[in-house]
């Protein structure tokens, strides 16, 4: 971090090559849309680059990093919106992208197709979650981040985080019986 | 405590991420295990963040990094450069196009720094500390006073700038230089060459700092430049940054690019570096935070095999410290600026004359010239007279505009041939064979920048010629004479005999004198060289090296060749230290040709001498930073045959028109 403070870019590189998956993670889960997110994480890194100067170590640079990336992913939605309408309302990408992780993960096509079933029907249901409650379960539920460092990301007090968690997963439990059920 | 099913119910997620008190946790506990309706609940929300804990981990596509680091590269050079901080949030966002003062004086100043620490070299070689640091020079040399010079003096007041910014120069050792390889600091490491720690940093002698390191980012090797001026003058600048570095660079490519609502027309250069200049390029860049440079500043430290380089950079480092060089080089170039001032006036007034004046004022200006300063003149009285001689004997002459492409060292647009090739257009009529053949490889020889007026020989009858010309003949007979010793294979010079120097020229008195003096001056120089070739020699021949064994005295040669000629033309030291930085300025082809044919001649068959050398031979530049010829060739082998591949990227902002790449002003040529 101190070197890349100094503009010394080459240290800025190896900070992109050690969080751009975790990144990635995020933004994909947050916007369920691979070029989506790969846009949304260009922009993070670039904007932590250029705030890299306002970053002074009281917290830890992954949630300083996702608080930009959350920014990100919040505009970016805002802005994908319209785009979205007048497209597929599918995520071929998605799917395409989730087949191939499962296919290579699981021991049967019984059980790939029912892993893969779940996974588009568990990134939907989290995709169609109100942004805020999203980031909040996102951030907890796949990121594993405690309700402190959500506080931190999303600037919000604990309890608005607590409550965000509980809120977003009641919703996500009536998207899911199907997947609960199984 | 008794809670209500519905205050439970909220804070059944927070105990199941476990973010509850333990107190409140028990509460909750001991409610669940009674409650069944809320034991559901927590049992689907733990089943819901199992679901989303358990989605597969989507890695970050391949090349992601690299398209982020080509878009950070991107933001970084189209970026306001007033910006206080960082980049700008969108290159679109910026405001009108503001005119900013030319990139490339600040460059220049840099590469006149460059010469200096070559100039530098030259003083220590007096000293007699280290002469192979310096390099082997060629015939070239003769030629580029008249080029690449004047356009350097013509910015002489950047002298005293220059040399004010070395008293803040701090030096750090190779060790440290080594250490920057863990981040970007292999930038400033490459060189060793560092700022004070919150000092102006250079600032003195390159002008107003910009604090934006961010603005040195590392691509290969492409050195990546914004210029807010129009194309042709950056263009134009190039080309004498080109020539300031002895580079030969060629325009590839020009394209327009758009970002935003603004459009840039991004010309892509491609050039070669040898040893020495991929070191006075890495000082360049070294130092280019102080430069609109937006990226490169790592460009030659980053990769191992260019460390070589950075060493011999670091080999000149030392001296910039070191106040009383600076004094002594403040004076030479002060020497010299006097001394161009008054060569180039008499070269204005040559041009301006009738033909049938020449001799005259030959005569005159002969008198003018000793009046004025004595034998600091003879090296621009040999000049003249080799114009004067060129016209009395026929030699073909070169057009000015092709030479000045020619002194370009090749490749711009428009004179897209490398230096050889573009001799072989220059002289005309089987004359560049039988140069190939006496070993002229230098273009400078073959182009004394002759101006029009001057085409004597043939404008005008050989008769009137001899009529008017009488007393110039002598003078241009001995310019003949000198010009043949100058073309000589390096290492195999012929001394003229005295007497034939002497004959009937107005001059010959006082360059004779001369040549005693700079004889005794370069003696020990050529000594020294031999000691090291010997050494050096002995030491190829211990490895095995028959290569490095057979590029020594084609090295030496054109050291010794050139102590020679310096000799011969009563060119001192200090003159030496003028022209030095620009020797490189032969291309490699003519290198390896020069090398071919000095083995084919020495009948050393079955060796191939330029595989594996990258056509860089200067082994004297390796052998200056202690390293061996073999670890040079190394460096180049790595990098190919061609030696160092350089790109350079100028983005030139379009104002309030389309210009198309193809045609218009965008695809002028150089003037």
């Amino acid at each position: 971090m101190e070197l890349c403070r100094n503009g010394q870019n080459h240290a800025f590189q190896a900070l992109v090559e050690r969080y751009q998956d975790r990144v990635f993670n995020l933004a994909y889960r947050m916007v369920n849309h691979e070029e989506d997110a790969r846009d949304m994480v260009q922009e993070t890194f670039l904007k932590a680059y250029e705030h890299l100067g306002r970053f002074r170590g009281e917290s830890a640079f992954y949630t300083w990093l996702f608080r930009i990336a959350m920014n990100e992913a919040l505009n970016h939605r805002r802005s994908r919106q319209r785009l979205r309408l007048v497209q597929s309302t599918d995520d071929p990408e998605g799917v395409s992208a989730a087949q191939s992780q499962a296919g290579s993960l699981v021991d049967s096509p019984q059980r790939s197709l029912e892993s893969l079933e779940t996974e588009q029907l568990v990134a939907r249901a989290i995709s169609e979650l109100d942004p805020e409650h999203r980031a909040a379960v996102v951030l907890r539920d796949i990121e594993g981040l405690d309700y402190g460092e959500i506080s931190a990301v999303l600037s919000v007090p604990p309890g608005t985080v607590k409550s965000r968690i509980h809120r977003g997963r009641l919703v996500l439990k009536e998207k899911l019986q199907r997947a609960l059920v199984q | 405590m008794k809670i209500s099913c519905e205050e439970i119910r909220e804070n059944l997620s927070a105990w199941l991420d476990g973010e509850l008190s333990p107190e409140m946790a028990a509460v909750i506990e001991n409610h669940v295990a009674e409650c069944q309706s809320c034991k559901a609940l927590a049992s689907d929300l733990r089943a819901v963040s199992g679901l989303l804990s358990n989605l597969p981990h989507r890695g970050a596509p391949s090349g992601l990094s690299e398209d982020i680091v080509g878009r950070l590269e991107r933001r970084v050079l189209l970026a306001d450069l007033d910006e206080p901080q960082g980049i700008a949030p969108h290159v679109t966002d910026r405001g009108l196009a503001r005119r900013r003062p030319s990139l490339w004086p600040r460059v220049v100043a840099v590469a006149a720094c460059v010469a200096l620490i070559a100039g530098i070299a030259a003083l220590q070689m007096r000293g007699g500390e280290d002469v192979r640091s310096v390099g082997g020079g060629g015939g070239e040399l003769a030629g580029l006073e008249q080029g690449q010079g004047q356009e350097r003096y013509a910015e002489a007041g950047r002298h005293e700038e220059m040399v004010n910014g070395l008293d803040e120069l701090t030096v750090a050792g190779a060790g440290e230089a080594a250490d920057g390889a863990a981040g970007a600091g292999g930038a400033l490491g490459g060189t060793g060459l560092r700022g004070v720690d919150g000092g102006p940093d250079l600032a003195g002698a390159f002008g107003s700092a910009l604090p934006h390191d961010e603005r040195r980012l590392l691509r290969g090797n492409t050195l990546v430049v914004r210029s807010e001026t129009d194309l042709e003058e950056s263009h134009e600048e190039l080309k004498n940054v080109a020539g300031q570095l002895s580079m030969r660079l060629k325009m590839v490519e020009r394209r327009v690019v758009r970002d935003g609502d603004e459009e840039y027309v991004v010309s892509t250069y491609n050039g070669v570096a040898n040893g020495e200049q991929v070191a006075a390029l890495n000082f360049y860049i070294a130092n280019s935070t102080n430069l609109d440079v937006a990226e490169g500043s790592g460009l030659f430290a980053a990769a191992p095999q260019n460390q070589q380089m950075s060493r011999i950079a670091n080999s000149y480092a030392p001296e910039l410290s070191q106040k009383v060089q600076r004094e002594a080089t403040l004076q030479q170039l002060g020497r010299i600026d006097d001394r161009y001032a008054t060569r180039q006036g008499f070269s204005q007034r040559l041009r301006q004359m009738e033909p049938a004046d020449i001799a005259t004022t030959g005569r005159e200006n002969q008198a003018e010239l000793q009046q004025s300063g004595a034998a600091e003149g003879a090296l621009g009285d040999v000049a003249s007279a080799n114009e004067i001689g060129r016209a009395q004997v026929g030699l073909p002459r070169v057009a000015p505009a092709a030479k000045e492409d020619a002194d370009m060292a090749g490749g711009m647009p428009g004179a897209p041939l490398a230096a050889d090739d573009m001799r072989e257009q220059l002289v005309p009529g089987g004359a560049a064979a039988a140069v190939e053949e006496e070993g002229r490889s230098s273009v400078a020889a073959e182009a004394p920048g002759a101006p029009e007026p001057l085409r004597l020989a043939e404008n005008q009858p050989a008769t009137a010629a001899e009529e008017k010309l009488d007393d110039g003949r002598d003078i241009a007979s001995e310019a003949g004479r000198l010009q043949v010793a100058q073309a000589e294979v390096p290492g195999s010079m012929e001394v003229p005999a005295e007497a034939d120097l002497q004959r009937g020229s107005a001059m010959s008195g006082s360059l004779a004198e001369r040549r005693q003096a700079m004889a005794h001056e370069w003696a020990p120089m050529r000594e020294r060289f031999e000691q090291n070739d010997m050494a050096e020699d002995a030491g190829a021949r211990a490895a095995g090296d028959e290569q490095g064994r057979l590029m020594r005295p084609w090295a030496d040669g054109l050291v010794d060749g050139w102590c020679g000629r310096q000799t011969e033309a009563g060119v001192g030291l200090d003159h030496y230290m003028d022209l030095m930085p620009l020797h490189g300025r032969l291309s490699m082809e003519a290198r390896i040709r020069r090398l071919s044919a000095l083995v084919a001649q020495r009948g050393e068959p079955g060796v191939d001498v330029t595989a594996g050398t990258g056509g860089n031979v200067d082994g004297a530049a390796a052998a200056g930073a202690g390293e061996s010829l073999e670890s040079v060739r190394a460096v180049d082998a790595v990098e190919g045959e061609a030696g160092l591949s350089v790109e350079i990227q100028v983005y030139n902002r379009m104002r309030d028109r389309r210009v198309d790449p193809g045609q218009g002003p965008a695809a002028s040529e150089p003037r």
